[in-house]
């Protein structure tokens, strides 16, 4: 039994996938684990990091959450101070409150019945975690299910699964390949997307806005990708 | 198949490009292990059961059981001990039940803000905690040199009660550090019958314990819906079990409560605020008929007529004297007090001659009724109609007003520096003290400890409650108040959500939730039990016990010492049983209370209170001036108000009342209720709450029909002080010409200024009560429009 992936990594391909879904991973997990500081907004504005995002060919989403954040960072008048304030308000209003969040960044606040934290859904989130010996930070006061954690978690896969492929080791690769896709369809498609739909509804900069569609757009990729690397060849 | 990926090779880009420029906050770490082996972290993952308690601020104290997995609360349940006859388990309601709902909600504060809008604009930034405390202890510096420590005002708060709430640490940091603080006298709950109740009897603890109902042929519950309210752990237990044993339930009250609905023979509609009056005409019928217990009111009451007054008091000032109408030529007949209470003639003469006859027989008041403009009356009516009948001091009577029992569990407080807090305001008028506390007498405006105040209030500590905006009256004209940043320089709040109040604080601390930390329970005086509330849980993201941060606060003012006397929260909670030990010889210790999660006192016999004074009246004097019951007071007398303040119980009409000429633009009398999805402001938005009771006003069908309204409709209230949004419930079970509306619902302002959620002290008034200068939140007229 041969999958796509052993069969790319073989060739010395399957590097190059990963790092691409591990720079969108890691993008977004940025965006959205804390609060924007204006050298890593300037950075994003001055690096162009944002129009390599990849995936924009197979997502409509995508293209169009790039263009939204291009579009931000190209203005000058939104990497002023001032500005920066702004950026860090609609973080502020959006995931940390202090009042009602419009979009709570944890998986449980969209999973469970009353929409209350710490639910099964979390202690699947840690249990997945620590089976890779991630241990969120926050660990025990901070729900586990966070959606910085979650992407945080595909981006530290597709590098361990990077590291097998550059090893050789395509079997290694596939396991941690399987457990990205049943962390994906088990997790984060199950809610990120609403999630995503409400900050973009919410959100008062394009930086989020677009952050948001990119989001979505990503994870409707990667399931594709995901399914297509585990296909056998 | 690899021709499908046309990736675009960014060299400069790989794994570091995404996350270049940004330092790792708060992500996954390694755990230490090898990345694909399972870990140990697990290890704690045996369930746990740990006994807490419920302290929503009902009245009750509740025993809660959270179950714990791998840190995490997964289930509550509450006391699983068997009833007994002799003890009844401590079972908490959907409210207590549904805390998790709380603990784990997506909106709890999580770390310490501060503001950076306008004050009240709601823009807040976050900050880390040595930021928060270094801004209190310069602030507190800053405003104590300037404006001296009566400027500095610890507000009415009880989000959290017990000793580990935050008050009582606060209050001994100021007396250290400011040498001392503006304190205050009374509740929101209960201001008017404790200043009240005393005048009669010298004390509040005027009731009898719950379980000598049982022995009433007849009990009246006046405004009185512990269905609701829950007042104590169990007391529609003790109701029920009176009316098995038979005794006669008779509820008075605008609504048909819930209480009415399980328990009442009967239920008589009265008009909020006209209590006074039905007694009155009541008494005059007893006098009529001669139905009263004379020889009660000779041998223990001063005032009841002109043989038993105090030394040279002027003719003409008895209650007997009032009430036939000598002084004012107008008996107080049921036929005039049917036109005031909206309650006809006759049924006032038969419940007069019922409760007159039937005995012995309870008239229990809640605390609805002294809520008012003229409150105070209520009580006072109630206590003297309790004499009249001699149902004072005896079993299955009760001697009414504010009704607390003789006895209850005490423990000890967090010690303050002696002489502090004796300088008080009324709590509800603070707004008042913000905007010109420097004018403020003792004559005028009944400040206790001084002849007037030193200083407006500049700075406040808002710890664990929402009374700085939302459950305060007139929340137009507060708002108006707090947003003046010149007025009160510096606002603190400490809390579990981004309340209507903290929202109008400068800095907002993360306050943490009942299971995150210990406490000791106890009810209002209901119940003769504590229960110890363990921490089930550590705090979440970077919530704080308030001593934990008075802690930092104290160490930047060089008090660390002095004020934690290197003690931790636990100490101070054995501390506190070291009173409880003192007060209670069967109190078992701290480690063993704190085990059991409840200590019950052991009592032979139901309390009866004033038994011992009834029974050798000469040995056992009141605790009042005259040693007796004091249905005439010289205290009040000397007030000089004889309209607004009589020395005597009588009917005064209240401001804002159904015989105010206001009621030709605003016809419609308004109460609020004390509603069973929340308690006070908790729970609001406790999705489980919200689901189980809609946030509603109730109507009756002829206020509806005039006003085309249909039951469902969204429906306008409005006044002069505001507006606000609420769905129309219609229904008889409220009487024509009274609106009732829940108490406790988050202002939720619209574009237009326009309350969207209910909340009712937009509606209300910031006029203190006549007696005690008391919040009078249910006395108001409104009109009612379809929205």
């Amino acid at each position: 039994m041969n999958t796509n992936a052993q069969a790319l990594a073989s060739k010395g391909e399957l590097g190059a996938v990963l790092e691409d879904r591990g720079f969108a991973y890691g993008l977004l997990m940025q965006a959205f684990l804390a609060e924007p500081r204006a050298e890593q907004v300037r950075y994003l504005a001055e690096s162009g990091a944002v129009s390599l995002f990849p995936f924009g060919e197979r997502s409509d989403l995508i293209r169009q959450g790039m263009e939204r954040v291009g579009a931000y960072l190209a203005d000058p008048e939104n990497l002023t101070d001032e500005a920066m304030g702004r950026l860090r308000w609609d973080y502020t209003r959006l995931f940390i409150g202090p009042d009602r969040l419009p979009a709570p960044p944890w998986e449980s606040a969209y999973r469970t019945e009353e929409h209350v934290l710490f639910g099964e859904e979390t202690l699947a989130v840690r249990r997945a975690f620590l089976s890779y010996g991630l241990v969120p930070k926050a660990m025990g006061s901070e729900p586990d299910d966070h959606i910085g954690l979650e992407l945080n978690f595909m981006f530290e896969t597709c590098r361990l699964a990077a590291e097998a492929a550059e090893e050789g080791d395509g079997a290694r690769a596939d396991r941690v390949l399987r457990d990205q896709q049943t962390f994906l369809t088990e997790h984060l498609l199950r809610w990120a997307p609403e999630f995503g739909a409400d900050v973009a509804k919410d959100a008062q900069t394009g930086f989020y806005q677009g952050m948001a569609l990119m989001l979505t757009g990503l994870l409707a990729v990667d399931r594709a990708t995901l399914q297509e690397l585990l296909q056998e060849n | 198949m690899s021709e499908k990926w046309s990736i675009s090779r960014r060299s400069l880009l790989k794994w570091s490009g995404a996350l270049a420029g940004a330092a790792a906050v708060g992500g996954l770490g390694a755990g230490g292990v090898g990345p694909f082996a399972p870990t140990e972290a697990n290890a704690d993952s045996e369930p746990k059961v740990i006994p807490t308690g419920c302290s929503n601020n009902c009245g009750g104290r509740c025993v809660i059981r959270a179950h714990v997995k791998e840190g995490v609360i997964t289930r509550i349940e509450s006391d699983p001990d068997p009833d007994s006859a002799e003890q009844m388990a401590l079972r908490g309601c959907l409210r207590g039940r549904s805390y998790r709902s709380i603990v784990y909600h997506p909106d709890r504060l999580k770390y310490p803000m501060k503001r950076v809008g306008k004050r009240g604009e709601g823009k807040f930034e976050r900050i880390s905690w040595d930021e928060a405390t270094t801004m209190i202890a310069n602030e507190l510096k800053r405003i104590n040199e300037k404006h001296g420590a009566l400027s500095i005002y610890p507000h009415y708060a009880s989000g959290i009660s017990g000793p580990a709430a935050g008050t009582g640490f606060i209050k001994r940091l100021l007396g250290l550090y400011a040498g001392d603080y503006l304190n205050y006298y009374g509740t929101y709950s209960s201001g008017q019958t404790r200043y009240a109740t005393p005048y009669t009897y010298g004390t509040s603890n005027s009731g009898n314990h719950r379980a000598d109902w049982v022995n009433s042929k007849l009990i009246i519950l006046d405004g009185f819906n512990p269905a609701e309210t829950v007042f104590g752990t169990n007391t529609m237990y003790y109701l029920r079990k009176a009316k098995e044993a038979g005794a006669k339930i008779i509820v008075i009250d605008p609504r048909y409560t819930d209480t009415a609905l399980a328990l009442a023979d009967e239920w008589i509609p009265i008009r909020p605020g006209t209590d006074s009056a039905l007694i009155d005409a009541m008494a005059y019928t007893m006098i009529k008929e001669n139905l009263h217990d004379q020889a009660f009111l000779d041998k223990y009451c001063l005032g009841f007529d002109e043989e038993h007054m105090p030394a040279g008091t002027p003719a003409g000032n008895s209650y007997k004297t009032y009430v036939m109408g000598q002084a004012d030529g107008q008996p107080k007949t049921p036929e005039w007090a049917q036109k005031i209470t909206g309650i006809p003639a006759n049924r006032i003469k038969a419940l007069a001659r019922e409760y007159a006859m039937v005995k012995p027989g309870a008239l229990i008041q809640g605390f609805g009724p002294q809520r008012h403009a003229n409150g105070e009356q209520s009580v006072r009516s109630a206590t003297l109609l309790a004499c009249m009948t001699g149902n004072v001091g005896r079993s299955g009577g009760h001697a009414s007003g504010a009704g607390y029992p003789p006895s209850t569990v005490t423990f000890g407080g967090i010690p303050v520096k002696a002489g502090t807090g004796k300088v008080q305001i009324s709590c509800f008028i603070w707004t008042d003290a913000i905007v010109r506390g420097a004018e403020m007498t003792a004559e005028k405006d009944l400040i206790v400890g001084a002849a007037k105040l030193p200083s407006n209030i500049k700075l406040i500590f808002n710890l664990a409650g929402n009374t700085l905006v939302n459950q305060h009256s007139d929340i137009n004209k507060t708002a108006q108040i707090l947003a003046d940043e010149s007025l009160c320089e510096f606002i603190v709040t400490s809390d579990i959500f981004m309340s209507p109040s903290a929202k109008f604080s400068d800095l907002v601390l993360p306050g943490t939730t009942t299971y995150e930390r210990d406490n000791i329970l106890t009810p209002w005086g209901h119940g003769e039990y504590a229960i110890y509330s363990n921490k089930v849980i550590e705090p979440m993201y970077e919530c704080r016990e308030e001593y934990d941060w008075l802690s930092d606060v104290a160490e930047k003012l060089g008090l660390k010492k002095e004020f934690t006397e290197g003690k931790s929260l636990e100490d101070w909670m054995k501390f506190c049983c070291e009173g409880a030990a003192k007060a209670h010889p069967e109190f078992p210790g701290f480690e063993a209370f704190k085990k059991a999660g409840v200590f019950r006192r052991k009592v032979a016999a139901p309390e009866i209170a004033f038994a011992k004074q009834i029974a050798d009246p000469e040995k056992n004097k009141f605790a009042t001036p005259s040693g007796k019951i004091e249905l005439f007071s010289k205290a009040l007398f000397d007030r000089k108000n004889p309209q607004f303040v009589p020395a005597v119980p009588k009917y005064v009409p209240a401001f804002d009342g159904p015989s105010d000429p206001l009621v030709e633009k605003y016809p419609l009398q308004m109460t609020g209720w004390h509603y069973k999805r929340r308690s006070h402001s908790t729970h609001d938005n406790n999705p489980v709450m919200t689901e189980a009771g809609r946030q509603e006003m109730w109507i009756n069908p002829i206020d509806a029909d005039a006003r085309g309204i249909a039951d469902g409709d969204q429906v306008k209230i409005f006044n002069d002080r505001g507006a606000t949004l609420i769905p129309a419930k219609v229904t008889t079970r409220i009487m024509p010409g009274v609106i009732a509306v829940p108490q406790g619902a988050w202002y939720a302002p619209g574009k237009d200024g326009v309350d969207t959620h209910g909340a009712i002290n937009i509606l209300t008034t910031q006029r203190g009560s006549y007696m005690s200068n008391s919040n009078p939140q249910h006395t108001n007229l409104v009109e009612v429009v379809k929205a």
